[in-house]
């Protein structure tokens, strides 16, 4: 199985709609909502628990917001969020299983899931 | 946790299991998966090492799983000897808070067995007395139910306890119209609030059964074990959470280890409810069984991740 971990509700209804757009089949068994961002960086959480107990997981992705380097200069940012959900990955032992995704305006390399579909929807 | 309970079992070629391991076990475990994965092969396994404080005691519980799965009437009817129906499973191992090595050797000759538990060593072939004995601290209730001998043999000990009238007030909360149990000449009876004569139980539905065999269980089961097949079986989802409440109230109080199956979700969620209700975060476990690469495996929650699992719309059962 392989499972999408994110952040709120809203985003995975986002991840629904690209993964419908794709044609790729996807039920709830496939999410895990870590509540916020903060949450990602937290080794000892639950969830991070339940799925490393879960061995019908095969691969899973990670996707969060950059938000923003000024608020946040240790997690904000891609480039920040981008290590930082690295370090956690290795930590973790699920480098061989994972990948991510940062969720931001592609230029300005800060913002949310809703940045990146705004700009989206401008360009279609 | 209590020193007696479970924590973790290692269980080889027993039953449907090859080579298992699990651990993390809580005082209150219900067991959940799909058809077929060994939710009650695993609580036999449970059951059988908890039970095996002498050899007799073992030889019992091995004998109870065997008629609890409706095979000792058949291996009766065909009088097979004891010797046969000690063999029926072949070797195996479990290992736990006892360690059973059962070995079984069929040559041309004779059949026989060699039992290995914590350290000692029995030969039981056909020329042996073989004794059988229960282990007054470990109940099994299968999933057909109690028959009337094993629920008046639990319920002697709701009496020595003095329990009778908090297993009335139980039954009460589970059916407002019933106002008493009792064993009368060894049948089970109860009286009805608008009525002055006791019915006997087999006249109510399954549920009450259950209920009443569960609570008494409960008390017979002090500093103990109690092991239910299809813990949910004749009870409307309504009262679910009323059971849970009881199990887990009682089995705190009684200091016992619970272990349960069940096939039903409404049966999950009322567990994670009262759980997290009555706070008893630390030692309510969810253990799910699933098949992956044909090997049986295991996950245990905790309360609160079968909480999140269930809110995410995960399939737990």
């Amino acid at each position: 199985m392989r499972i999408i971990l994110h952040e709120g509700k809203d985003d995975k209804k986002y991840i629904k709609r690209i993964c419908n757009y794709l044609e790729i089949q996807v039920t709830d068994e496939n999410f895990y909502e870590m509540r916020d961002k903060s949450t990602f960086f937290k080794e000892e959480n639950e969830i991070y628990q339940l799925i490393k107990a879960n061995s019908r997981i095969s691969k899973m992705l990670f996707v969060l917001d950059a938000d923003y380097k000024t608020n946040d200069s240790v997690y904000g940012g891609c480039d920040n969020a981008q290590r930082e959900i690295l370090k956690m990955i290795e930590k973790l032992g699920l480098s061989d299983r994972s990948d991510y995704y940062i969720t931001c305006d592609p230029t300005t390399k800060n913002g949310y899931f809703e940045t990146l579909f705004s700009l989206v929807f401008q360009m279609i | 946790m209590s020193e007696h309970f479970i924590k973790n079992i290692e269980i080889k070629n027993f039953k449907c299991f090859e080579d298992f391991k699990a651990e993390g076990f809580g005082r209150v475990n219900l067991i959940g998966g799909k058809n077929n994965v060994g939710k009650t092969a695993f609580m036999e396994a449970c059951y059988v090492n908890s039970s095996a404080d002498r050899f007799d005691n073992l030889l019992f519980s091995l004998s109870t799983i065997e008629r609890n799965r409706d095979r000792l009437n058949i291996v009766l009817s065909d009088k097979i000897s004891i010797i046969d129906l000690l063999t029926i499973n072949g070797s195996f191992s479990v290992k736990s808070i006892n360690e059973i090595e059962y070995i079984v050797k069929d040559s041309n000759l004779e059949k026989s067995v060699i039992i290995k538990l914590n350290g000692d060593e029995q030969e039981i072939n056909s020329t042996n007395k073989i004794l059988f004995d229960k282990n007054n601290k470990v109940v099994f209730i299968d999933n057909s139910g109690f028959t009337n001998f094993e629920l008046k043999e639990v319920y002697k000990e709701v009496q020595f306890q003095d329990k009778d009238i908090l297993l009335n007030e139980y039954l009460q909360k589970f059916d407002l119209n019933i106002s008493t149990f009792k064993i009368i000449s060894d049948k089970p009876y109860i009286k009805q609030k608008k009525s002055s004569e006791y019915m006997e139980l087999s006249k109510f539905g399954d549920g009450v059964k259950q209920y009443i065999s569960i609570i008494c269980s409960l008390y017979s089961a002090k500093d103990g074990y109690l092991f239910i097949d299809e813990l949910e079986n004749g009870i409307h989802y309504t009262n679910l959470d009323k059971l849970w409440e009881i199990i887990l109230t009682i089995s705190k109080q009684q200091n016992v280890q619970v272990f349960a199956t069940t096939h039903s979700k409404e049966c999950i969620e009322s567990y994670a409810r009262v759980a997290k209700k009555l706070e008893d975060e630390e030692e309510t476990k969810y253990i799910e069984l699933f098949k992956d690469k044909d090997q049986i495996k295991t996950m245990v929650l905790s309360r609160k991740q079968l909480d999140y699992q269930l809110k995410q719309n995960h399939e737990v059962r």
